[in-house]
């Protein structure tokens, strides 16, 4: 689509939700035209994708999307005469929780917060945003050191498009207080977002539907939301099992309630169980992660 | 026993001892005396060096390229992949490619289409144009290979030079992928198949209700291993994805090294400890190593090192 049929689009569909009748916007909606960033073109025609033609823009790497709950995308690369060019890639997620756990996945990395949209990464080449339902990035081109301030514009020119919608994950709220540098905070939806941050062995013991993690440098606090209270049990001994037959863990010696395991680098695993949730506490001190998982217990209803 | 079935009997034997007659001398050839798997591991910042290097510390690439062989390079490097860091440097790739060329083979191609700027990404690919302008890709097309010892999947369609080349060089990069953890040697196969095999995958799981099969997708790609082992791999570990794989954008860690072996499931061990990962919490290579594609045993080899730098 041309950048002025773009603009036409986009034009069209504020008309439309002016007047009160509701056209859904498409990633591609919110592409920055030629006046948002003078000097800027696109190489090409934007490429949109649904969820079943996400493998087209990232193969395998659609997995995890999926699993989060993508519904659409838009990937474009603009040039600039001096400034290189730009990779941008926008996603459409069910809800804002959803954006919210893919930024919180992607984002497990070297960075610098910045003030774009509701959160936002800065790397040594790239920008992660999220804003409402919406995840996107944009990449730097083969000359990050001149494209690299475009990239922040870009940024912003997207997040200003982009709706507002309000939602944060109601789990994030029962997490502990984790002491240490790097806290970051991420939401999943399935296995591949919990596999992810720790190799509780090959394949997920918990299967869990959602969770939360509180990560700082050498911490990991995990809470793991089953459909109910009966299911969070058995899943509880079944992952209990699996565990502690992986050769890899060491038995250890938990506090009345609580399993404990060593494991391959001698970080205790606590587990215990609160209600229709799983809770898992990983690292280097053991009293420590006893003390987490008491708050948890103490302050949250199950 | 009557002469025919001797005669029979012998002719088999013949032909069963002329088969692993390759693998014999290969073993026999290898520098020094080992009877284990070798997995050579070069560090430096010069990539297309450590490459010779890493294959030089095997016994050099005349092992396994015989002049007049075909040669066929399974090179992580699809145009769809943008990112530096997540796909195969140009300067491995071309050493691999130099160093079949200078053992003789007739013919140098790629099994899947490359990026169109995969030569331009190193000025090391117009120092060897002559080279560069030799090698092609597979013109394919895909054929269905059955695959009768496979788990998950029993056939698969792959590009038909994958079967056709004398010598298979499978040369991957050990980078974080988000559905796998790792991709290394082992997935690196995914590269012949076509997209449609490739989506079964991860999705041809007849499990209900199941988001993901991530059983059925390592399971999948142990199975499609099993079609042609690599007679060699040459692994990128330079620069690589360690979170956000397979296409990025996500942070490079700067390994700046280069491993190179005969045996992929060992390989991919190599390439799970620099992602922090103990090779068992990686089932693709479990699934393989399940299959005997190779060993997981990494205190059972001979690991060569060379340092360039």
């Amino acid at each position: 689509m041309s950048s002025s049929a773009a603009r036409f689009r986009t034009l069209t569909v504020l008309a439309c939700l002016a007047s009160g009748f509701t056209a859904k916007a498409v990633p591609a909606d919110y592409l920055p035209g030629a006046a948002d960033l003078p000097g800027w073109s696109q190489e090409e025609k934007p490429r949109t994708f649904t969820q079943d033609t996400l493998w087209d823009l990232m193969d395998g790497g659609a997995e995890v999307y999926l699993e989060y709950g993508v519904e659409g995308a838009a990937s474009v690369r603009y040039k600039h005469p001096s400034k290189g060019n730009v990779q941008v890639d926008i996603y459409a997620m069910k809800d804002a929780g959803a954006a919210f756990g893919i930024y919180s996945f992607n984002s497990r990395t070297k960075g610098s917060p910045v003030q774009i949209g509701d959160e936002a990464l800065l790397t040594d080449y790239y920008v992660l945003v999220r804003k409402g339902a919406h995840f996107f990035t944009v990449t730097a081109g083969s000359d990050p050191v001149a494209a690299m301030p475009s990239c922040l514009e870009f940024a912003r020119a997207i997040a200003a498009r982009i709706p507002a919608v309000v939602g944060k994950p109601e789990l994030l709220s029962r997490l502990p207080t984790l002491a240490g540098a790097s806290l970051h905070h991420v939401y999943f939806r399935g296995s591949l977002g919990l596999l992810n941050l720790y190799p509780f062995g090959d394949a997920d013991p918990f299967k869990a539907a959602e969770g939360v993690a509180a990560e700082t440098e050498g911490t990991q606090f995990f809470i793991l939301r089953h459909a109910d209270e009966k299911e969070a049990a058995a899943r509880y001994e079944s992952a209990w099992a699996v565990l502690a037959a992986n050769s890899k863990y060491k038995a250890g010696k938990g506090q009345p309630g609580e399993q404990c395991l060593i494991d391959g680098n001698g970080k205790f695993l606590l587990l215990t169980r609160n209600g229709a949730c799983n809770l898992i506490a990983i690292g280097a001190d053991q009293a420590a992660l006893h003390g987490l998982l008491q708050q948890v217990l103490g302050a949250q209803k199950p | 026993m009557h002469r025919r079935s001797f005669l029979k009997s012998a002719a088999a034997l013949g032909a069963a001892a002329f088969a692993s007659q390759s693998v014999l001398s290969r073993a026999l050839a290898a520098p020094g005396p080992t009877s284990l798997p070798v997995v050579s591991s070069v560090e430096g910042p010069d990539y297309f060096n450590s490459t010779l290097k890493a294959v030089d510390l095997l016994g050099g690439m005349g092992r396994f390229v015989k002049p007049g062989s075909t040669v066929g390079l399974l090179a992580n490097v699809p145009g769809w992949l943008k990112v530096p860091g997540t796909y195969a440097r140009t300067e491995v790739v071309l050493a691999t490619a130099k160093m079949a060329a200078d053992a003789g083979a007739k013919k140098i191609f790629f099994l899947l289409r490359v990026a169109p700027n995969l030569w331009s990404r190193s000025p090391l690919g117009a120092e060897h144009q002559a080279l560069v302008s030799s090698i092609t890709e597979a013109s394919g097309p895909y054929i269905t290979k059955e695959i009768p010892q496979g788990l998950a999947i029993k056939k698969a369609d792959m590009i038909k030079d994958l079967f056709e080349c004398d010598v298979l060089i499978n040369i991957p990069i050990f980078k974080h992928h988000g559905g796998t953890i790792l991709t290394g040697c082992l997935k690196n196969v995914m590269g012949a198949c076509s997209g449609t095999t490739n989506r079964f995958f991860h999705s041809g799981s007849t499990q209900s209700g199941a988001k993901e099969d991530l059983g059925f997708l390592a399971q999948a790609i142990a199975d499609a291993n099993l079609v042609r082992k690599p007679d060699l791999c040459v692994v990128d570990a330079t620069e690589f994805l360690i979170n956000n794989g397979p296409a990025g954008p996500g942070e490079i860690r700067k390994e700046h090294r280069v491993f190179a072996g005969t045996d992929p499931v060992l390989l991919d061990c190599f390439g799970a400890q620099l992602h922090n990962r103990q090779p068992s919490d990686i089932r693709v290579i479990k699934a393989a190593a399940a299959h005997g594609i190779g060993t997981m045993d990494m205190a059972a080899c001979e690991l060569r090192t060379a340092s360039l730098g």
